[in-house]
């Protein structure tokens, strides 16, 4: 049994062997345990109810979680600022994406360290739109206002980011 | 958008940056287009970012939170995949059967149609409620109080987007616990679960994100009291 055959042990051991990461990331995104709660309860759940559809390559489900995590973290702050949601569908055939991709490969042999080395390699005024996006969920438009710089230069700088970024994670 | 201006928005794209129109216009844009290599390794790096924080150990209740929902629902597709290896009122213990209430039942099955008929005999151990609401939609909800169980079947209910479900509620001193997602078909859906007439106080159901959500995220469109 497993997931995709609705086994909750199998869910349970998941669980056990990822909820720290996963509870991680919500809480840096959203800065509070509450919040951060439900977004790991819905990220489980959501993979518990769409088993059927899950690959079973152990890093690709838990490059899915944690890209779910995310979404549903992303999608609560924009949320308490009033803006919509990204509106991305929220379905695993979708969030799963094409694989394989180096973000199973980091949820398969990297360690958070390879990851935190590669960003932390980008120039600053690289990495702090980086961070902007990713961890604060702003659009490019307003991270140019956060930042003061031209919009331009904000797509400029996020494009060499991402860049360098697929180079370096690429070859770990 | 032309294949620059897609490219200029890549960076950005791939770490869901963009607003909702400009994510839509560069994702239809690169499921047409064959001239942007390397996408998908870029999305994947955005996608490894989320690796980055620290590790953080959730409150144990969390697990505890969840397993229950699990659980919760395991009985309820054990109860689903029973009825539909043996039949509709295979989950009902024989001694248990009793013709009102059969008859009460079967309305799940048969249709609204019915519905009013049948009203007429409900037994003590059986009774149905009517789901309103801001819909076209019309559901009944009968109750087997003596089991614990409930059928709801609406009917009427309206196409939705592929990234959205109907799902029932039991709602208890206002805290809502999932019944189950919809499986609408021909715009009718019918679901079997637990729902304990002393504790529930009403049924609802809400349209929520493809897989079910683990609270309601939006207004009901149909509820009824218990």
């Amino acid at each position: 049994m497993g997931i995709r055959k609705g086994d909750p042990d199998a869910l349970e051991e998941f669980y056990d062997r990822t909820s720290k990461q996963a509870f991680g990331l919500a809480y840096r995104i959203l800065g509070n345990s509450a919040s951060a709660e439900d977004a790991v309860q819905e990220a489980y759940l959501m993979i518990w109810r769409q088993g059927s559809k899950l690959d079973p390559t152990r890093g690709r489900l838990k490059s899915l979680l944690m890209t779910i995590v995310h979404r549903r973290a992303i999608d609560t702050l924009r949320s308490e600022r009033g803006q919509r949601a990204a509106g991305a569908p929220e379905d695993l055939d979708y969030l799963a994406g094409t694989s394989p991709d180096p973000a199973e490969r980091v949820a398969l042999t990297m360690d958070r360290e390879d990851v935190r080395s590669a960003l932390g390699s980008l120039p600053a005024d690289q990495r702090s739109p980086v961070e902007l996006a990713f961890f604060n969920g702003l659009t490019h438009v307003e991270i140019s206002e956060k930042l003061g710089v031209p919009l331009g230069t904000v797509k400029s700088r996020l494009r060499l980011a991402m860049g360098k970024l697929r180079i370096a994670l690429g070859n770990v | 958008m032309t294949c620059d201006e897609v490219n200029d928005l890549l960076g950005a794209f791939s770490l869901d940056a963009l607003p909702g129109d400009e994510m839509r216009d560069v994702r239809d844009h690169l499921a047409g287009c064959q001239q942007h290599e390397g996408v998908q390794d870029l999305l994947a790096a955005g996608r490894s970012l989320a690796f980055e924080p620290e590790e953080r150990d959730p409150p144990t209740s969390l697990k505890a939170r969840i397993m229950r929902e699990v659980h919760g629902e395991t009985s309820v597709d054990a109860a689903q995949h029973a009825r539909d290896d043996r039949g509709i009122f295979s989950w009902l213990r024989p001694p248990t059967f009793q013709p009102a209430l059969i008859a009460v039942l079967s309305v799940a099955v048969i249709g609204l149609a019915v519905w009013v008929a049948v009203l007429q005999s409900s037994t003590d151990d059986a009774f149905v409620r009517t789901l309103a609401g801001d819909s076209p939609a019309a559901g009944k909800l009968v109750v087997v109080s003596n089991e614990n169980l409930a059928v709801l079947s609406i009917e009427g209910l309206e196409p939705l987007a592929s990234d959205r479900a109907y799902q029932a509620w039991t709602i208890s001193d206002g805290v809502a616990e999932s019944a189950g997602i919809l499986s609408v078909e021909n715009g009718k859906a019918s679901v079997a679960f637990q729902l304990d007439p002393s504790v529930v106080d009403s049924v609802a159901i809400t349209i929520e994100p493809a897989g079910g959500s683990s609270r309601p995220t939006s207004d009901p469109i149909l509820a009824a009291d218990l």
